[in-house]
């Protein structure tokens, strides 16, 4: 009974709206996602820093860039983005094989940004601009290679959220577990849309 | 009587997921995509442009990163409706972090 879509449905559309603040997911998860963004702050403004002593370096190692591979990226992170809004709002009510579809489709969006970023490094290397070509190089692997790995992160978080969700069905306990993956999620996200500007588009 | 108790017990679940923060709406959550997506394209077109300075451009594409990330943390993250502190916390991240990047990047060179 707890756990059919009919009664999650019906109880939650009764009692939307009953308090005004709500906390989604839990404190640590918050903690943790803004000690992430101090530090990711910290490295924008040492790369903001380094590029302004070096304008020339920067500028013209950042034309090898190709930008077309960081718009699809951000449009792949805002879209996966999306999808897991989207799936927290079918899990709040009850629609398990809505918000399982959702997930799978947020899931081959990670899974598409890091078979594009693998094509990007491996044109760059191909060319010859490696880790220690220059400062420009150290700071876009250093960024794009610590970002990358959150996006493995949250993509295997998005993939465990997708199979506890086949195995277990939907409760309370679920619903807060998605909360916290899809917080994870869109950090990983806004993350980018500083980084992408910072490394591809301003002059 | 165990019926009954059981009956609470689901209610007290459901509850918790009842407390929802706001009616879900596709289109609310589609048009804050379709700006970010845009706000994606504005920039983008601005890194090519030549039509204005170089300091504008950088400014500007700063500025509307930080407005795009915004979006993210009200809308998608759901922060609007959450405990104030977490707003405020956010907020001063977005605009010392922002503000910042446009000084290095402008002004310290």
């Amino acid at each position: 009974m707890a756990s059919t879509p009919e009664n999650l449905t019906g109880l939650t559309t009764t009692s939307t709206n009953s308090s005004k603040e709500y906390l989604p997911s839990e404190l640590g998860v918050w903690m943790f996602v803004l000690g992430d963004m101090l530090v990711f702050s910290v490295l924008f403004g040492s790369y903001a820093w380094e590029r302004a002593l070096q304008h020339g370096l920067f500028i013209t190692a950042q034309s090898e860039l190709n930008q077309t591979f960081g718009v699809v990226n951000t449009i792949l992170l805002l879209t996966g983005s999306l999808f897991v809004v989207l799936a927290l709002h079918a899990a709040r009510k009850g629609k398990t094989k809505h918000t399982q579809q959702l997930l799978l489709l947020a899931i081959s969006t990670g899974v598409g940004f890091f078979i594009n970023k693998v094509f990007e490094y491996r044109d760059k290397i191909s060319n010859g601009f490696t880790l220690l070509s220059n400062d420009f190089f150290m700071f876009y692997y250093m960024l794009t290679g610590i970002h990358l790995l959150h996006v493995c992160v949250g993509t295997c978080a998005l993939i465990y959220l997708y199979k506890r969700l086949s195995a277990q069905g939907l409760s309370t306990d679920y619903i807060k577990h998605l909360e916290s993956g899809g917080i994870v999620w869109h950090m990983v996200d806004l993350l980018w849309i500083a980084l992408f500007p910072l490394l591809y588009l301003i002059k | 009587m165990t019926n009954s108790s059981q009956i609470k017990q689901v209610q007290t679940d459901m509850g918790l997921i009842a407390q929802q923060p706001h009616k879900s709406s596709l289109v609310k959550d589609l048009v804050v995509w379709l700006g970010l997506v845009v706000f994606t394209l504005i920039s983008f077109i601005l890194g090519q442009n030549q039509a204005i300075s170089t300091e504008q451009a950088t400014a500007i594409i700063i500025l509307v990163s930080f407005v795009k990330i915004r979006l993210v943390i009200r809308y998608f993250m759901e922060v609007k409706y959450a405990p104030l502190l977490l707003k405020l916390a956010m907020d001063v991240w977005c605009l010392a972090v922002c503000g910042l990047l446009i000084f290095l990047l402008l002004f310290s060179f």
